[in-house]
């Protein structure tokens, strides 16, 4: 079992804490990493915009804003930085959405794979527009506070059950019902943005 | 809704999410069986559940599909030779391109990572991949040259127009003599790799081409690990889940060797035989526990079409432990190449040694036929100064169905050092999770239903110790010596479908059997331990207390309870 990245992350609090570079950078650069992966995420059906050279660029900015954003702070507990690096993190991936790829960035004219990304459902419907991942990170950060959290660790921070449990000090099974019931919430509000499009 | 109702809804989604994620969904009747009124609100949740179930997929295990993507790199020339025509296939590391190279004025194919790698980082590699562009044999792809371009790595090779194994898998069952050819080609290969020095650590379906001449070839060979160091800048394990074996899942790099490539060609060969995968599951954490933990079913149960014979070498590339696998390539194909006799000669388990041999030739002939009884003898327990010694091939049946809340506990002194996991006491039934407990890469562990729980607490070989398992109604809790080592979720509801067992699994596994003393156990009712505790001696009966047995009070194979509940227990062994 892998207990161990929240174990990991309270020793590099506490050496960031105390000055230590590496430490901090450490943290900052798992924030980093998992914007990384969920804007790859959130622009795989997306295959025409991933050419365009400025991809780079512009996931690039975001992550140097994250980077300074969680410099500037200091969390006193691991679940006080999630709270803090999650929200950035969903921040950056719905101005990426929103500005950048979506309905009125550089890339609204670049579009033309609607046909192949709606048979490119992986797993029930993971939001297929990137208007609708959008409103999915907006609709998370709808979520009352308990199953927000719960969902800031598990998917946007990638962290264990066991670990997340943890973390919140709350029993396995409180948060697995958690999870449940953000995944319920979420679900309709998807299954209403479709409805509505 | 009520709150009653809700929890009720709750505890009941949870209960189908579990079931859901291990590939058994429980219908919608059986669910609402005691609740009726709550059967529309559940298929409504329910349909919600499966809908976002791409949520459990974490973000970093995404299969990312490029496939129609328009590549910056087509018409390109790499390195001033190598002219890229059109996009052939995609891996997890990159991208296969065919190229023209008008040097030698041929076709080839050229394979670029998707990683940059730095300069230093890169020579290094570059310098690997040039040794195993050494390697070559008629079974593997040849690389030809490999190089740099715009920080990225790339490997040329010979272009192999056909298709690969995984395209031949999902356009149908391969029928077991074809199948045969294609492992022995690979077993061939690997060989001669391994005998190189050289290992795959990432042989699948996708990694191995059929030419239209019907050639078998592996490709990959050192590019796997070399682009592997790059993207995660580590050499020890890289490979493809469903295709790892248990020491690349658990990180025993120490015990990846060319055995591993054996565990892969196994999975391929299962995969060939019957066009499922052996190992099966909804999440990435369900597949590492069923390759970690679950022996798959027979192949001839899934196709009755093959013979014993291709069954029993699958299952054995197949088992956990490296050591219990053909040791080589080359025997695996020999073993492929023996003359197929109708039936195993019953006297070929007596003349095995080794106990764990014997254990694996059981297995396959047992699931085969699900008739493990047929082999069981029933010898006088092996007793030593009191005390219980099981030899890795015995284990006492009990009466008692299994239950929770429940304790388990036992005083043991363990054999085990490697990274099997081994059952002090069990309750399962073949291909489901039940809850007992035991030893697991030499850390206490407890099996819970759907998942396992590992303490990072080391069971020390050659001494005493009181281990014990609470499987509470709110949680798991895992004791060392009245210690609090961990703390997991609750089990989910345990049928009485199964009794316990002492010394392994459960009652239908032939498999992970306890090896070393036990001087006592002891099964109770509810959660006898909650924190801290001195663990007793000798195990007194008390209301709690459903079973206690002790190495000295013994009538021929039977076991007697000193609960006073009367459930005796019986020795079985599988060796004489």
């Amino acid at each position: 079992m892998e207990l161990g990245h929240t174990q990991r992350l309270g020793e590099w609090l506490d050496l960031a804490r105390q000055g230590q570079v590496d430490a901090r950078n450490e943290i900052i650069a798992h924030a980093c990493e998992r914007l990384r992966l969920l804007t790859r995420k959130m622009l795989k059906n997306y295959p025409k915009v991933k050419r365009w050279s400025e991809t780079d660029d512009v996931l690039q900015n975001a992550m140097i804003r994250l980077h300074r954003s969680l410099a500037e702070i200091q969390p006193e507990t691991p679940r006080q930085f999630y709270g803090l690096a999650t929200t950035q993190i969903r921040r950056e991936l719905i101005d990426l959405a929103r500005h950048h790829f979506g309905a009125h960035g550089n890339g609204a004219n670049h579009l033309t794979d609607g046909g192949e990304t709606a048979n490119q459902e992986i797993d029930g419907r993971e939001p297929e527009s990137l208007d609708s991942w959008s409103k999915f990170h907006e609709a998370v950060e709808g979520l009352p506070e308990e199953q927000r959290e719960v969902v800031n660790l598990l998917w946007y921070e990638g962290i264990s059950q066991p670990d997340a449990a943890k973390l919140l000090g709350i029993s396995l099974a409180t948060l697995k019902r958690r999870w449940q019931s953000a995944r319920i919430t979420l679900g309709k509000l998807i299954e209403e943005i479709q409805l509505g499009e | 809704m009520a709150n009653d109702d809700e929890d009720r809804l709750s505890a009941l989604l949870l209960k189908w999410e579990e079931s859901w994620d291990l590939g058994e969904e429980i219908s919608l009747d059986d669910l609402c069986a005691d609740h009726p009124e709550l059967e529309q609100t559940l298929a409504d949740q329910i349909k919600l559940l499966k809908s976002m179930n791409w949520m459990k997929q974490d973000a970093a295990d995404d299969d990312l599909n490029d496939a129609e993507e328009t590549d910056p790199l087509i018409g390109e020339t790499l390195a001033g030779r190598y002219r890229i025509d059109s996009i052939v296939g995609f891996g997890g590391h990159g991208k296969v391109y065919k190229a023209f190279d008008p040097e030698l004025q041929r076709h080839v194919a050229v394979k670029v990572s998707k990683s940059i790698a730095s300069e230093s980082q890169s020579d290094e590699l570059l310098e690997e991949a040039r040794r195993a562009a050494k390697l070559k044999h008629s079974n593997i792809v040849a690389v030809h040259d490999v190089g740099r371009h715009d920080g990225q790595l790339f490997f040329v090779t010979e272009l192999v127009e056909g298709q690969n194994l995984a395209d031949l898998i999902s356009s149908g069952r391969i029928n077991p003599s074809e199948a045969t050819r294609v492992v022995s080609a690979l077993a061939d290969a690997l060989q001669f790799a391994h005998e190189q020095g050289f290992l795959h650590r990432d042989i699948k379906p996708a990694n191995i081409l059929l030419d239209h001449q019907g050639r078998v070839l592996i490709t990959d060979f050192g590019i796997a690990t070399t682009i592997d160091k790059i993207e995660n800048h580590r050499g020890g394990t890289p490979g493809t889940l469903p295709y790892m074996s248990p020491e690349q899942i658990a990180g025993q790099v120490q015990l990846i060797d060319g055995r591993t490539d054996v565990h892969a060609l196994g999975v391929v060969f299962y995969e060939l035989l019957t066009g499922e995968l052996p190992y099966q599951g909804r999440t990435p954490t369900a597949v590492r526990e069923q390759i970690l933990l679950r022996q798959p079913k027979s192949v001839s149960s899934l196709n009755s079409s093959v013979p014993k014979q291709l069954d029993a070498v699958c299952l054995k590339c197949l088992v956990k432990h490296p050591a219990d696998r053909y040791q080589t390539a080359m025997e695996v194909k020999q073993a492929l190449t023996a003359p197929i006799s109708t039936s195993v000669p019953k006297v070929g388990l007596i003349v095995v040694g080794l106990a764990l041999v014997a254990l694996t030739w059981f297995a396959w002939r047992s699931w085969g036929q699900n008739q493990v009884t047929e082999f069981i003898e029933f010898p006088a327990p092996a007793v030593r100064d009191g005390v219980f010694v099981f030899d890795g091939a015995s284990r006492i049946v009990t009466p008692l169905k299994r239950f929770s809340p429940a304790t388990l506990e036992a005083w043991v002194k363990s054999r085990h050092t490697d990274t099997g996991c081994y059952f002090i006491v069990g309750s399962d039934v073949r291909t489901k999770f039940g809850i007992g407990f035991g030893i697991c890469g030499s850390t206490l562990a407890a099996e819970t239903i759907p998942t396992l729980v590992r303490s990072d607490a080391i069971v020390e070989p050659g001494k005493w110790v009181h281990l014990a398992a609470v499987f509470g109604s709110e949680e798991t809790r895992l004791y060392l010596d009245g210690e609090l080592v961990e703390t997991d979720q609750p089990t989910k509801q345990v049928n009485p479908e199964s009794v316990f067992v002492i010394g392994n699994v459960g009652l239908k596994n032939a498999i992970d059997f306890f090896k070393g003393e036990m001087r006592s156990v002891r099964i109770s009712a509810g959660e006898r331990y909650i924190g801290r505790f001195t663990p007793e001696d000798t195990f007194s009966p008390d209301e709690q207390a459903r079973l206690i047995y002790d190495g000295k009070h013994l009538d021929g194979t039977q076991i007697e309870d000193l609960s006073g509940n009367g459930n005796d227990g019986n020795w079985e062994s599988i060796t004489n």
